[in-house]
């Protein structure tokens, strides 16, 4: 079953001609950590964003042992994470957290990756 | 010396070498006791140049014997009898059966239906015949592909018989008669699933009853049969029948004509009438009656042979309903022959079926030419095939219906749309990024409009 992604990846539905995340303003980048995966990326817009493997996941991480809906980030004037209780637990600078509010600089371990958040 | 060793070679061809004897040339050379030079045999010549007179033949001397008359025509007697015995016995002793294929169905070409008759030397029908005694033969080409053979009266299948009596001014009285009597007694003996028209020869075919079973058919029609003043124009109301035939649905077909074979003032001629019952492919059966004279009975005879059909000649009017029995009795008996033919492609073109009946003392043989009928396609295939398209088509739009709300619904997305554009929204949004965003596009000034209207 092949979806209709847009250039930054985001699965879309096929009556949208423009990907409605990539439309929201960017407020940040989920930057990967680690020597080999140095420049992996991914962008953080404004609005409510699930993290995970799935499709309907609007940043979609493959591989990792992420959950399908591992976590769930709030961009508005603050930014926070939710972790969905998928999968292994989230933590954020070490801490094991459910949900916590996050700051430029911010290191989040989703499953087996590590990621550390640059906002705007 | 060349010249006495060729005669030598010819004299030895006259005397062969018999055993015992001395092979020496010299022994021949001195045949009746003379050198073959004094007898000038082999072109020697005498000391006088001329060719010494030699002894007669022995061929010669054997005809001037005493008994030489005696032994010639033991001789002659000897020949003719070796001569006489030799084609005896190369002659086939086998009585002689006549094939007559009736008619040949190749609409369905390779599959050929062929009605054939078979007679013998008396020209009685032969019936039950094994089907293991037919051989066929398509354009010389043995076929040996499996045929069904079945007697036509063990079969339900009916036969359409289009008859035509002559009606003219001559007929009046006996002749119409005993033409309406064998038209009762031919009834009597149709069968349920066949079909029965009648037509008067006259100017041209005069329908008086079409495509009746012999249970519909008012016997008032046939008795207020009349002779009229019209001219017998026999060629064109045979071609009238034989272009209504086709359009019936019953697949044997056969034409009877009772007539006195006389034509006047036709339109088509004969050689046009030949080809009209070339191409229908319907066999026609004659009945003669002699009413004027007897000089044009033989249209109707070449007619029946050109068609494969049969004529019989009433030599009394009293003899029309038993004619007319013999044939429908010839029809009944006939065998049906299911062929699929193999060794011919459907091309459109006249080939021959030639079918052979080899039974153990006697033998057989007839054809006839059909038409290699290049099938079209069937409207019922083809009304399937595009039932069979749009039901495809039909299953293709659905299944891609089905795999989108599939998709659909691993997105999140089921039947929520955004009430101002329109677009589809995930459950799990709460606001509509598109209108948030762009702001409310077309659709939503469309919508507007409408809902000003």
């Amino acid at each position: 079953m092949r979806f209709k992604y847009c250039k930054e990846g985001h699965a879309m539905d096929p009556s949208w001609k423009l990907c409605p995340v990539c439309i929201a303003p960017l407020k940040g980048w989920l930057v990967r950590l680690g020597e080999k995966h140095t420049g992996e990326v991914y962008t953080i817009h404004e609005g409510k964003s699930f993290i995970g493997s799935g499709a309907e996941c609007e940043i979609r991480i493959l591989g990792g042992n992420l959950a399908r809906q591992h976590a769930f980030l709030v961009v508005s004037d603050i930014c926070s994470i939710v972790d969905m209780g998928n999968g292994e637990p989230l933590k954020i600078n070490n801490a094991v957290l459910v949900k916590s509010a996050l700051i430029d600089g911010d290191v989040l371990l989703l499953g087996d990756f590590s990621f550390k958040i640059k906002l705007l | 010396m060349g010249r006495i060793v060729r005669g030598v070679k010819m004299l030895r061809g006259v005397f062969p070498v018999r055993p015992g004897r001395t092979g020496k040339t010299g022994m021949y050379l001195r045949a009746e006791g003379r050198p073959l030079a004094a007898q000038g045999i082999g072109g020697v010549r005498s000391s006088h140049g001329a060719a010494a007179p030699g002894p007669k033949p022995r061929k010669a001397r054997f005809l001037r014997s005493k008994n030489a008359p005696k032994k010639f025509f033991r001789l002659v007697c000897a020949f003719v009898l070796f001569f006489v015995s030799a084609r005896g016995f190369s002659q086939d002793s086998r009585s002689p059966l006549t094939v007559r294929i009736d008619q040949i169905i190749s609409g369905d070409f390779p599959d050929v239906r062929a009605y054939a008759v078979v007679e013998d030397a008396r020209g009685e029908v032969v019936a039950g015949l094994s089907p293991g005694l037919f051989g066929f033969r398509v354009d010389s080409l043995e076929e040996v592909s499996r045929a069904s053979i079945t007697p036509f009266s063990l079969r339900e299948e009916g036969v359409d018989y289009s008859v035509l009596v002559s009606a003219g001014g001559v007929m009046e009285g006996e002749p119409l008669d005993f033409q309406k009597t064998a038209l009762f007694q031919f009834m009597g003996g149709m069968r349920e699933a066949d079909r029965f028209s009648l037509y008067t020869i006259g100017e041209e075919a005069a329908p008086v009853f079409e495509e009746m079973p012999a249970a519909g058919v008012d016997p008032a029609r046939i008795n207020s049969l009349a002779a009229d003043r019209s001219q017998p124009r026999l060629y064109d109301s045979l071609i009238g029948v034989l272009r209504r035939a086709p359009r019936r649905g019953t697949e044997r077909k056969a034409v009877i004509v009772i007539s006195d074979g006389r034509d006047q003032g036709s339109r088509f001629t004969r050689e046009q009438l030949g080809a009209v019952l070339a191409e229908a492919g319907v066999p026609v059966y004659a009945i003669g009656i002699r009413v004027l004279g007897t000089q044009s009975l033989s249209n109707l005879n070449e007619i029946a042979d050109l068609t494969g059909g049969s004529y019989i000649y009433a030599r009394n009017l009293g003899d029309i309903p038993a004619s007319l029995k013999r044939i429908h009795q010839r029809i009944m008996q006939s065998y049906v022959i299911d062929l699929r033919v193999r060794s011919v492609r459907a091309d459109g073109l006249t080939h021959t079926l030639e079918l052979t009946i080899d039974e153990r003392d006697a033998y057989g043989k007839g054809a006839k030419t059909f038409t290699a009928v290049i099938v079209p396609v069937p409207a019922w295939v083809k009304w399937a095939v595009l039932a069979a398209g749009v039901l495809l088509v039909i299953a293709l739009v659905l299944l891609h219906v089905i795999l989108r709300i599939r998709k659909r619904r691993r997105l999140g997305i089921t039947r929520r749309r955004c009430p101002d554009c329109g677009r589809r929204m995930k459950d799990s949004w709460d606001f509509c990024p598109f209108c948030k965003y762009l702001g409310c596009g077309k659709k939503k000034k469309r919508r507007e409009k409408k809902g000003d209207a």
